[in-house]
């Protein structure tokens, strides 16, 4: 027991509101009772209490005399439905809802009956009172508020909530409550569907009876693997009907102008797409890099793929789009970059700077390395993410489990929709990663660390954060809004960035009222129960405004994958916001940490425990806001380059 | 060196299934012959002779021997006679002089050395995989799993391995035989293919060995109570052990879905499903789109009633009378005495 109380004690949430209740579960835990349970697969030495809560209450054993574990799953179906321990429900929450702590199990149609139901009289009456049946069970089992917040249409019927699912939303697809997905459980019970039945009644009346599968995220994720194609296939549908171009060097460099004064230098960027009229963190560099660089008067040539891809160009080297100072070049190939650039630093009394690359999907890295070759060029390349390693950047196997980049010739490579052509792709990168003027540059000492351990490289990774949040000169924290706190998504709805995690949170926030919640960002979901705000992510410091505008009290960043810097945990901070996110997201948890803004959750399960209790509410509304802030760009190439060229930093 | 055959047996319509077998046996045992047999009439189809020309060996009933004819066939459904073929072809690979003969379900796949089945052989004759290793903890799992595994075989035989022995000959003797005429799906008989049989080899042939290695024979039937994980360099581990091989059920029907049943929230499983369906349809692009069974059909291209094969099957004055049961004939004849 000693271990579980060190373990709840270095906890943060064990400070706070939910963990000082699983100190009451604890305490009131009978380890001699569990013991002498003997449960299976119990250690000597084993902490007991961690037994029940993970797996001991899954094998109906009981943490005390008094707690009946399967009694009170019978009774409390969304618990039980929940999947999360049910003797720490009842200390955390069970207690105050007065929840049963077994099944009456009884139904009572008028006041006689009511009086006569329980163990006493049906002795009397020698005649056991009728079971409530499925039907009836369903209707009481519908959640009123969070039915009606997520099917705002509902209303308009003049039906309670209850009777609407029962008449028409079943058949709709309509979900009765947080906790059971018809989706998911057709998917998992093909008989029920073919059956035509109302699916929430039939797990009911014998679903629950038969242990057959309630799905909840396995569905999700399943129907998200299925549909997956490799990325050979995806790439061909980015690319379509490839056109034709006329490819001539010469008719490039006759539209690069001369210029009249001498000096300066030539920076070359290198990037996956047109940075200028697409969102990211990524582009926010390139634009970054390039606006600091111009505005010192030095030329940029900007290159990416004519035709983007979500992988290598590995077939043949692509056809580049440049760009100087902004402006559109014809079309060159990637083996006449060097004549490209040489005739720029001629024609326009230049000289080369270096090349800084931030992103190669679209590329071929060993074309492109040779080019540099030849112009004997520095090379910076930036790791924003683990393209060196795989096509799967994200080192997502099958864009769905982070996989670290295991060796090519595993299983886990060979099931990969990115297996097939990793070694062409490591092959191709080799040459860039093996070159003498290469330095290799994070955003994040987790970034150097995660890329480092993927791709084996055996060199030193310089770390440059892109920036920092400035510390106010009034660093007070500040009391929040009344009212219900708001949990905010930030970004893109993607399902790496944790989006079906935010799904989850929406469906208990609808059902408990205890969270607002928004979603700030440019792709409107137009979800009930969630307040989009547009956030145009070119407007520096956009985000962090917007935050503090709707009074944000935490931010939901949940990446499935490390991030290697996240501008936009960066930004929410700067708001004041705390960070709802999980242990393995990066450099979100690692910078939230820094400055103690950081809610941070081992995983999904332990997140959805905080949801179905309601301490993840109560932990927002005890935490006050910090000071508002901004973020500062300070980072990338001018930090390298030295603080006297920095100077013209936004 | 040892000489070890592997075999699987398909009709045209399952050549997808035993293209994806055949390539991921070639990566983990390029030293195996891989063989294949073809119940199936040989088509002049291109396609379908390419994707033939992969494996080493193409056998047809008729290869085996005269009392696997056309007219046996007749008595069977395509899944009843793919089956009982493999009694035969068994004994047919053994007299080709292999040291071992390892049977494979078209619809699996391997993903690892079969080295645990290689091990069995050095001592056993005969090596089997249950269909579950575990006993059932829930009652679906009661019901659809152990009920139905009492129902259909306590052996699933989209695996066996024997080796070329007295004790081997003669198991695969005995099966043949059995396949011959008792090879069914008759479950209130007592009967489902070939696998209630095998519920007495282990009485029959006592050295036979029953493999309790977790990763092979991975199925919707199991595969609850074996948990996969992947290490961190790329391995799959299944129960413990590395996973062999995978059967893919139903792979275009309830596969998928009587997985997940059991596989609960376990993403690793459909992340294999999602590579084999992937593997399945570029197999199948390679083949043409409509490949019926040479056997469908009487000869005038009417639809053989399946219960006019049960009729044929149990009377042996219909066999004698109508020699070619294909013919108009014996349809005529069917459609007159069986109202029903």
């Amino acid at each position: 027991m000693s271990s579980n109380v060190r373990r709840l004690a270095t906890s943060y949430l064990s400070r706070l509101l939910p963990g000082r209740r699983t100190s009451v579960a604890l305490w009131a835990f009978d380890e001699n009772f569990y013991r002498a349970q003997a449960p299976e697969g119990l250690q000597d030495g084993q902490d007991a209490f961690d037994h029940y809560s993970s797996e001991g209450w899954r094998r109906a054993l009981d943490p005390t005399p008094w707690f009946s574990t399967q009694a009170y799953l019978e009774a409390n179906l969304d618990v039980a439905a929940a999947d999360i321990c049910p003797f720490i429900h009842y200390i955390e929450q069970g207690r105050r809802e007065q929840r049963p702590l077994q099944d009456a199990g009884r139904v009572t149609p008028n006041p006689e009956s009511r009086e006569s139901s329980g163990p006493a009289s049906r002795s009397r009456r020698g005649k056991l009172p009728r079971r409530r049946s499925a039907e009836e069970l369903a209707h009481a089992l519908v959640d009123a508020d969070f039915y009606t917040g997520m099917y705002p249409d509902v209303a308009a019927a003049g039906l309670s909530a209850g009777s609407h699912f029962m008449r028409y939303g079943w058949a709709e697809g309509r979900d009765p409550n947080p906790w059971f997905s018809q989706s998911a459980y057709l998917f998992a019970n093909s008989d029920v569907r073919d059956a035509g039945v109302n699916p929430f009644v039939h797990w009911l009346g014998e679903g629950r009876h038969e242990q057959r599968p309630l799905g909840q995220r396995s569905v999700s994720a399943w129907g998200l693997v299925l549909a997956q194609k490799s990325i050979e296939d995806v790439a061909k549908d980015w690319v379509g009907e490839r056109a034709s171009f006329h490819y001539a060097v010469e008719d490039v460099i006759k539209k690069v102008g001369a210029r009249s004064q001498e000096g300066g230098k030539l920076l070359v960027l290198v990037g996956s797409d047109d940075y200028r009229h697409n969102l990211g963190g990524v582009q926010l560099c390139l634009r970054y890099e390039a606006d600091h660089f111009r505005s010192a008067g030095d030329d940029v040539l900007y290159l990416h793929p004519l035709i983007p891809l979500p992988m290598l160009a590995l077939d043949e080297p692509p056809a580049l789009q440049p760009i100087l100072n902004g402006e559109p070049l014809p079309v060159v190939r990637t083996e006449d970059v060097a004549t490209l650039v040489r005739e720029i630093c001629s024609r326009r009394g230049r000289t080369l700077n270096r090349m800084v690359i931030h992103g190669l999907l679209g590329h071929s890295p060993s074309a492109l390395v040779e080019q540099a070759a030849a112009l004997r060029v520095d090379v910076d390349y930036w790791v924003h993410d683990f393209l060196a390693a795989c096509s799967g950047y994200q080192l997502m196997r099958n864009n769905v489990t982070w996989c670290g980049a295991p060796p090519v010739a595993s299983t886990s490579c060979g099931l990969c929709t990115h297996g097939r052509q990793r070694s062409a792709h490591i092959d191709n990168f080799a040459p860039l990663l093996s070159y003498n003027r290469l330095s290799v540059c994070a955003p994040s000492e987790v970034a150097a660390e995660r890329w480092m351990d993927a791709t084996g490289f055996p060199g030193k990774v310089e770390v440059v954060p892109h920036g920092y949040v400035a510390q106010p000169a009034a660093a007070a924290a500040r009391p929040r809004r009344p009212g219900p706190p708001t949990l905010a998504f930030l970004g893109h709805p993607a399902y790496h960035k944790g989006w079906e995690e935010f799904l989850m949170v929406r469906k208990w926030a609808l059902s408990r009222g205890d969270m607002q919640l928004a979603h700030l960002g440019s792709d409107d979901q137009s979800l009930p129960g969630v307040r989009f705000i547009p956030v145009d992510g070119s407007t520096e410091g956009g985000m962090t405004q917007a935050l503090l505008r709707i009074g944000v009290d935490a931010a939901f960043l949940w990446p499935l994958i490390p991030e290697t810097f996240s501008l936009v945990a960066h930004e929410a901070i700067a708001a004041g916001c705390q960070i709802v996110t999980n242990a393995r997201s990066g450099n979100v948890v690692v910078a939230s940490e820094r400055c103690g803004r950081d809610l941070t959750f081992d995983d999904s399960r332990q997140l959805k425990r905080a949801l179905v209790t309601g301490s993840l509410a109560a932990l927002l509304r005890e935490q006050p806001l910090g000071p508002p802030s901004d973020f500062v760009w300070s980072g990338l190439t001018p930090a390298r380059l030295g603080a006297s060229q920095s100077e013209g930093a936004r | 060196m040892t000489r070890t055959i592997v075999y699987t047996s398909a009709n045209n319509a399952y050549l997808d299934r035993a293209m994806v077998l055949e390539a991921t046996l070639r990566q983990h045992h390029p030293q195996w012959e891989v063989a294949l047999v073809l119940v199936d009439e040989l088509s002049e189809d291109k396609r379908i002779r390419s994707a033939l020309s992969r494996f080493d060996t193409v056998v047809r009933p008729a290869d085996l021997g005269p009392q696997w004819d056309s007219a046996w066939i007749f008595g069977h459904d395509v899944v009843e006679a793919c089956t009982a073929v493999k009694g035969p072809a068994l004994m047919h690979f053994l007299r080709t002089g292999a040291d071992r003969v390892v049977y494979l379900d078209p619809d699996t796949a391997v993903f690892a050395p079969l080295s645990s089945v290689v091990e069995a052989l050095e001592e056993a004759p005969v090596a089997v995989t249950p269909h579950r290793l575990t006993p059932a903890t829930t009652d679906a799992s009661i019901r659809d799993n152990e009920m139905g595994a009492l129902l259909c075989g306590v052996y699933n035989l989209g695996f066996l391995a024997v080796n070329n022995d007295s004790v081997g000959r003669e198991f695969a003797s005995w099966w043949a035989s059995r396949l011959r005429d008792y090879c069914l799906d008759d479950t209130p008989r007592g009967l489902f293919t070939d696998q209630r049989w095998m519920d007495l080899a282990p009485v029959y042939f006592a050295d036979l060995a029953i493999l309790r290695d977790p990763g092979l024979n991975v199925a919707s039937w199991n595969v609850a109570d074996r948990p996969i994980t992947v290490t961190k360099s790329g391995d799959y581990t299944i129960g413990g052990a590395t996973l062999k091989f995978f059967h893919f059920t139903k792979a275009l029907g309830v596969g998928p879905a009587m997985t997940l049943r059991y596989a609960g929230e376990d993403i690793h499983v459909a992340e294999l499903w999602r590579w084999y369906l992937e593997r399945l349809h570029e197999a199948g692009s390679q083949l043409p789109s409509s490949r019926p069974w040479s056997w469908a059909n009487y000869a005038d291209g009417t639809p053989i009633a399946l219960r006019h094969r049960r009729e044929y099957r149990a009377r042996r004055d219909l066999q004698r009378h109508f020699a070619d049961p294909y013919s108009a004939e014996l349809r005529a004849w069917m459609e007159r005495n069986l109202t029903d």
